[in-house]
């Protein structure tokens, strides 16, 4: 049946509730479906099963993420990495972003510490290695409430790193540093009189300054990279 | 479906007990993160990853793994009163109830659900995950579904009766 020699209802069933049937194989079968108990009745129950296991779907507990995350920053890289430590870093940091689905990042044009601050935009999502040394700038005033601040290794670059959220749960990720971030791919220089750049990068803006402190600002909605700049301006400089 | 989660619902399908399955998905990341950095780049990272998954689950668990404990149909059970037939049982089974139903079924039916129903893989990206040809996928694909199908039916009928 259906553009094959014998007639078999559990594999066009199979198929057509898996919607894995071409439109034109789509059609013929269901033709022949009005006329055919055995694909009709086969059809009913492949449908209903595929409806009660589509109920059975889990969210991978939110802690399951973060241990996978750890396991891997601190699992042995094989010998045929490239040796020195900053690749290594970079590799790691790119790596378990790759592999946890965060889409296409084309991070790998990006200079590593980049690429990993902004995987961690992307899956808001950061791998402490202690607390912060800084406190966190309070941006209250810009209607940005604080959810996370921790020490980070951006690929080899030292880094604290503080998670905001607006009121309507947006994030932006601020990454503050002694050292200065790298310049991204495709960056311009910043137009306000700050030794800085910003850039566009997977769908986010970042934002790059060094002013009142080196920091890099992160974030899908640029409105809100520009929230944390107007509060860093209004901030006192940190010891 | 992210890939932790597509993870995530394959472990829970092979091994049984949660902590079990919690292990298993930090195993794959990590055989994953292995292979990657020695330059494994697939071109789909879901269907990798399952493979990886199944492929550990086989040889760590099984031998270590009682054979899952036969559940009963008892789950028939959390079925809520039902006035209308398919719809509404379908709607009132309870996921958890659903997930132990799925240990009744054979290994090779629940993960080719796991992988097709649950996690979106093809059919074609199943059979290579599980190393098996895509016509095996797709019987042991309708069976596992006519399988819980009738469960379903099954319920209807006796709080119809």
């Amino acid at each position: 049946m259906i553009g094959r020699s014998s007639h078999d209802p559990e594999r066009d069933a199979a198929l057509y509730v898996s919607g894995e049937m071409r439109q034109a194989e789509r059609g013929r079968f269901e033709s022949h479906l009005l006329g055919c108990d055995d694909c009709w009745r086969e059809v009913s129950l492949g449908r209903r099963g595929r409806g009660m296991v589509e109920i059975t779907r889990e969210i991978a507990p939110p802690g399951l993420r973060d241990d996978v995350r750890a396991a891997i920053s601190v699992a042995p890289v094989p010998t045929r990495v490239p040796r020195r430590l900053v690749l290594v870093a970079a590799v790691v940091s790119v790596l378990a972003v790759s592999i946890f689905g965060a889409a296409q990042i084309r991070s790998r044009q990006q200079p590593p510490p980049i690429a990993a601050a902004l995987a961690a935009a992307r899956t808001e999502t950061l791998t402490a290695r202690g607390p912060s040394e800084q406190p966190a700038p309070d941006l209250s005033s810009q209607g940005l409430e604080l959810v996370m601040g921790e020490r980070v290794d951006l690929a080899g670059l030292a880094s604290d790193a503080f998670m905001y959220r607006n009121t309507a749960g947006e994030a932006v990720l601020l990454f503050v540093s002694r050292t200065t971030f790298p310049v991204a791919h495709d960056a311009t220089s910043q137009a306000l009189g700050v030794n800085g750049w910003t850039a566009q990068s997977d769908g986010m803006t970042l934002v790059c300054g060094d002013r009142p402190m080196n920091y890099l600002v992160i974030a899908h909605d640029p409105s809100l990279v520009g929230l944390v700049e107007n509060g860093l301006v209004s901030e006192p400089t940190p010891s | 479906m992210g890939a932790m989660d597509l993870v995530y619902n394959i472990a829970r399908r092979m091994v049984p007990r949660l902590e079990d399955a919690q292990d298993l998905v930090q195993e794959t990341y990590l055989a994953a993160f292995a292979a990657w950095v020695k330059g494994r780049k697939p071109d789909r990272v879901e269907p990798w990853l399952a493979t990886i998954c199944l492929n550990l689950a086989r040889s760590r668990y099984r031998r270590e793994s009682r054979r899952p404990q036969e559940v009963s149909m008892e789950f028939a059970q959390d079925v809520a009163d039902i006035s209308d037939p398919e719809r509404e049982a379908l709607a009132s089974l309870d996921a958890a109830a659903l997930r132990r139903a799925m240990w009744t079924l054979g290994e090779g039916q629940r993960v080719a659900l796991a992988l097709v129903d649950i996690s979106g893989l093809s059919t074609s990206e199943a059979a290579k995950a599980m190393g098996t040809p895509r016509g095996t996928v797709l019987s042991r694909l309708h069976r596992g579904r006519r399988s819980l199908a009738r469960l379903l039916g099954d319920q209807v009928r006796e709080r119809e009766a």
